[in-house]
């Protein structure tokens, strides 16, 4: 059920808050296989509930007092933060929204499918036409499986190359990133601190808008925070990049979500990303980059104080290397590599460089544009078992459409479209506008999601599958 | 050994006397047990995000100033990482690419120019003590705002890194940016020395850490050059620490250990934008060269010394010289007479019962010839134990000056009279006896005769005699 057809049923008094969480509690037992939560409250809440809570899941690198919080890592399998992340505190004061789970996801949201998580890999609740499991993506595959499974009735994730998006292409809900700064990442576990950016997990656009505003405002807590200025007048022009190879279907969908726009006025402008080889490498270059000197802290000291000897540098190696997972060490491992002296300005001073160039063009684009419609992900979705490749490029490069976005801070939304024809699973569609132009993105969001109307069409709750 | 050919750099790290941490609300004071003053920052906890404080811009800028530098309006803060114990975040947040403060310099005593390379804002670690076989963490001081200052190679002796270090210190202490007690570990210095090629161009440096008295930073100095010089093997370029006990530096990395600090911006910190009004409206107060030059107009150069680098004292000095045409009388009184009693007395000079008035008191006393110096003396240590007025005690104890020329005639003759000897020795020639004379004549009187008059009298009637 959607937050606002929640609210309505509050209202004529045919739900009680009570008996939604026990609903949830039932479905979280039910879908257990699909591993998709790390630890959670129903039963607390069940009991301690006001009625018009909105029950929500958070993805485990979000902190709560009083909670474990493990960013699916075994470092920090016992952390009980002192502190709780500013925009759930806001959520929870301004709208009533209670955490009912920390949802999976990849360990230190390293990764696109889930896998890497300490607890194990999340399965999506979709299946496809041969009957097999699919995953949900990631690194915030938990928060979308939730969601997807109707375990919560919005969840929250972080996205730094496209982890919200992604997963939410793959299971059919909405996944909105917000310009970076408009939404305080105080709380949040550090991955790449120019690039992470708290993002929303809904059923529907109109759910989200409620969501996004009672998140927003700046925080003294983080001061790279900035307020999100009123929805500008729209320019009446949308954007359609060429030559970005994807899937048939979701091309199909672009093109249609165009003329959706035309009819209203709107000018189709077409345009080209140069950038667009090179710009995975650079992604990866520069949150590695960041992962590797956030996750320096975690060195046997002050977290998973176990290992005993009698060298400092060798405690230091044998608590990272033991409680580490083995993407994170490799991703620490590129990200030192790309910032020694020797080879910084060969890796990760010229990525800056270009990316100072791509902001050029891409500020040309959008420069008179209201948005772009492009694909959220190449491909249509990988099975689970796809997912478990050995081949980590393989993952890296279902990002080439979504990095670009949190490299220059953009506000960006996945908005679900239909089912793809071949294999029964979701797909979707990515809408990009120019930094603080979120309210007018969201505003246009909306009447797309209404146009395509996939919650009430295809979600497997509706028809009932979960 | 004589220590020539070299040149030294220093690198001063000044921990600034704000209220709370650089990036934290925590306090910053040097009591306080162990961990009582950490916040969720300090210790990197994740999720943790740093604030600036503010006011660790304005002393930057007021030492930038101080040292005459160039302030930067942009300057930004960068990473610094390495792995340590008392390194919480394992890593530093320092200003490695755009410092606040650039190219000034600090003039010596002697006028020679120590250039400033740079000045830049960084977090202190925590201090880790060895006891009973185990390392114990107090992470109080993470995160503490320190300033480096960092030299040219332009000190080419230990007495000119010592005055360099006086020197810095009298203008930390003139801008209140420092509470500058080197035992609390306020400042810390760093020493980089390398001995010259033969060509004169630059030698290989050595660099020795956490010297945190300046004697240390001699002995240190003076260590390193022993063992560059005396070194058979070619040097390499080494980070040591310096043995206080044995008096030498030892190794504690060499190049091949030599850590890549993998420098990258802190994003989670905007870049500082300062304003060129806001850098100019922040004004320095009087520093010591200025008031060096404007004491030594009427002041000898050792009074100028020691108010120069005693804040208090100069104060009192400045209260005292109200409405007096003499300075160096005030000075004199203060620095010789009162100073002393002090010391004696084991008290502060602005807590003991002899106010800068009093001083002002007497000197006029003096200048209008009513006492002479010999008897503000007397005077001066009357009022440090019973208090009382200037013009109380005079008249207690008869203390006016004698200024009848008659009663001063008749005092000599009555000491001439009873060292007819010691008279008859000077009168042929033995000026050396003129002291003796003196001296005697102010026995008697009580040091109630000008000295000038004495002399001036007594030759008149040693010239007579002769006629």
């Amino acid at each position: 059920m959607t937050i606002t057809h929640y609210k309505q049923l509050l209202l004529d008094n045919k739900i009680s808050t009570k008996e939604l969480i026990q609903d949830l509690y039932t479905k979280s037992q039910k879908y257990k296989h699909l591993n998709t939560i790390i630890s959670n409250n129903y039963e607390t809440f069940i009991s301690n509930c006001s009625n018009g809570d909105i029950p929500i899941a958070l993805k485990d690198n979000f902190c709560i007092t009083n909670a474990i919080t493990t960013a699916a890592s075994q470092m920090l399998k016992n952390y009980v933060s002192p502190i709780t992340a500013t925009v759930y505190d806001r959520l929870n004061k301004n709208l009533n929204c209670i955490s009912v789970c920390k949802a999976n996801m990849d360990e230190f949201a390293m990764g696109s499918s889930g896998k890497t998580s300490f607890f194990g890999p999340t399965l999506s609740p979709w299946k496809n036409n041969a009957g097999v499991y699919m995953s949900p993506g990631g690194s915030s595959s938990g928060s979308a499986a939730a969601l997807a499974s109707g375990l919560c009735l919005a969840s929250l994730g972080t996205d730094t190359g496209g982890s919200v998006r992604q997963p939410a292409a793959w299971c059919g809900l909405v996944g909105f990133k917000p310009t970076y700064g408009a939404l305080s990442r105080f709380g949040i576990i550090d991955y790449a601190s120019d690039l992470d950016t708290p993002a929303i997990f809904t059923h529907t656009v109109e759910d989200c808008i409620l969501m996004f505003q009672n998140m927003i405002g700046r925080d003294n807590n983080d001061y790279t925070t900035v307020d999100v200025p009123k929805a500008s007048s729209p320019k009446k022009k949308v954007v359609i990049i060429k030559k970005l190879e994807s899937d048939k279907t979701i091309q199909a969908n672009i093109e249609e979500s165009a003329k959706f726009f035309e009819a209203k006025g709107y000018e189709i402008k077409e345009a080209y990303f140069s950038f667009i080889d090179y710009v995975v490498p650079i992604y990866y270059i520069l949150s590695c980059s960041g992962a590797s000197s956030n996750l320096a802290r975690y060195n046997g000291v002050l977290y998973n104080n176990e290992v005993s000897l009698n060298e400092l540098n060798d405690i230091f190696a044998k608590t990272r290397g033991e409680f580490f997972g083995e993407e994170v060490q490799r991703r620490l491992i590129m990200g030192n590599y790309s910032m020694y002296s020797g080879h910084v300005d060969g890796f990760y001073n010229k990525a800056r460089r270009i990316l100072h160039n791509m902001w050029l063009e891409v500020q040309n684009i959008l420069k008179d544009a209201d948005f772009i419609i492009m694909p959220t992900t190449p491909g249509i979705g990988m099975t689970a078992e796809e997912s478990k490749t050995d081949n980590p490029i393989k993952m890296y490069l279902t990002d080439i459409y979504t990095c670009f976005v949190n490299l220059l801070g953009l506000p960006a939304v996945n908005i679900p479209v239909e089912l793809c024809p071949d294999h029964g699973t979701p797909l979707g569609i990515q809408l990009v506008a120019n930094v603080l132009e979120d309210h007018s993105l969201l505003s246009h969001a909306n009447i797309l999601d209404k146009h395509f109307n996939f919650y009430n069409k295809n979600s497997l709750l509706q028809r009932k599958i979960v | 050994m004589e220590m020539t050919n070299f040149d030294v750099g220093l690198e001063v790290h000044v921990q600034l006397n704000t209220n709370s941490k650089l990036f934290s609300e925590s306090k910053v004071d040097d009591s306080g047990m162990a961990n009582s003053r950490v916040k969720y920052f300090d210790l990197g906890l994740p999720g943790m995000l740093p604030k600036l404080n503010e006011g660790v811009i304005e002393k930057s800028i007021l030492l930038g100033k101080a040292l005459n530098c160039s302030i930067n309006e942009y300057s930004r803060f960068d990473r610094k990482h390495y792995y340590y114990p008392d390194l919480p975040l394992s890593f530093q947040i320092t200003q490695f690419y755009y410092p606040i403060c650039e190219h000034g310099y600090i003039e010596l005593k002697s006028g020679k120019r120590i250039q400033i390379r740079r000045i830049h804002i960084e977090t202190d670690a925590g201090k880790m003590i060895h006891e009973g076989g185990l390392s114990l963490i107090d992470y109080n001081r993470c995160g503490v705002p320190l300033l480096e200052v960092v030299t040219e190679p332009d000190i080419q002796n230990i007495e000119e890194a010592t005055q360099f270090v006086k020197e810095l210190i009298l203008l930390l202490k003139a801008v209140n940016v420092c509470n500058c007690n080197m035992e609390h570990g306020n400042i810390r210095i760093d020493v980089n020395l390398s001995i010259r090629n033969h060509d004169g161009s630059l030698g290989v440096r050595s660099e020795i850490k956490n010297l945190n008295s300046l004697k240390f930073m001699c002995d240190a100095i003076e260590a390193e050059y022993k063992r560059q010089k005396n070194s058979v093997e070619t040097l390499t370029q080494t980070t040591r620490g310096f043995n206080t006990i044995k008096k030498t530096t030892f190794l504690m990395r060499d190049k091949e250990d030599c850590f890549d600090y993998k420098y990258v911006p802190d994003f989670n910190i905007p870049p500082l934008h300062i304003d060129r009004e806001y850098i100019d409206s922040i004004t320095l107060p009087e520093l010591p060269g200025h008031r060096r030059k404007k004491l030594s107009e009427y002041l000898h150069y050792e009074s100028v010394d020691v108010l120069v680098n005693n804040i208090e004292l100069y104060n009192f000095f400045q209260k005292a010289c109200n409405n007096v045409n003499n300075r160096q009388l005030v000075a004199n009184l203060l620095i010789t007479d009162l100073v002393s009693l002090c010391k004696k007395a084991e008290i502060e000079v602005y807590n003991c019962n002899v106010t800068e008035e009093h001083l002002r008191d007497l000197t006029i006393e003096i200048e209008n010839k009513k006492i002479t110096s010999t008897t503000a003396k007397i005077i001066l240590e009357e009022i440090f134990n019973n208090g009382k007025s200037v013009k109380e005690i005079i008249k207690e104890k008869g203390l006016s000056m004698i200024s009848d020329i008659n009663e001063i005639e008749k005092i000599i003759k009555q000491v001439i009279s009873q060292n007819t000897n010691k008279w008859q020795k000077f009168t042929s020639g033995e000026d050396k006896l003129l002291k003796f004379f003196i001296g005697k004549c102010m026995q008697i009187s009580g040091g109630k005769i000008h000295y000038d008059s004495i002399i001036d009298i007594l030759f008149k009637i040693k010239n007579t005699v002769i006629i």
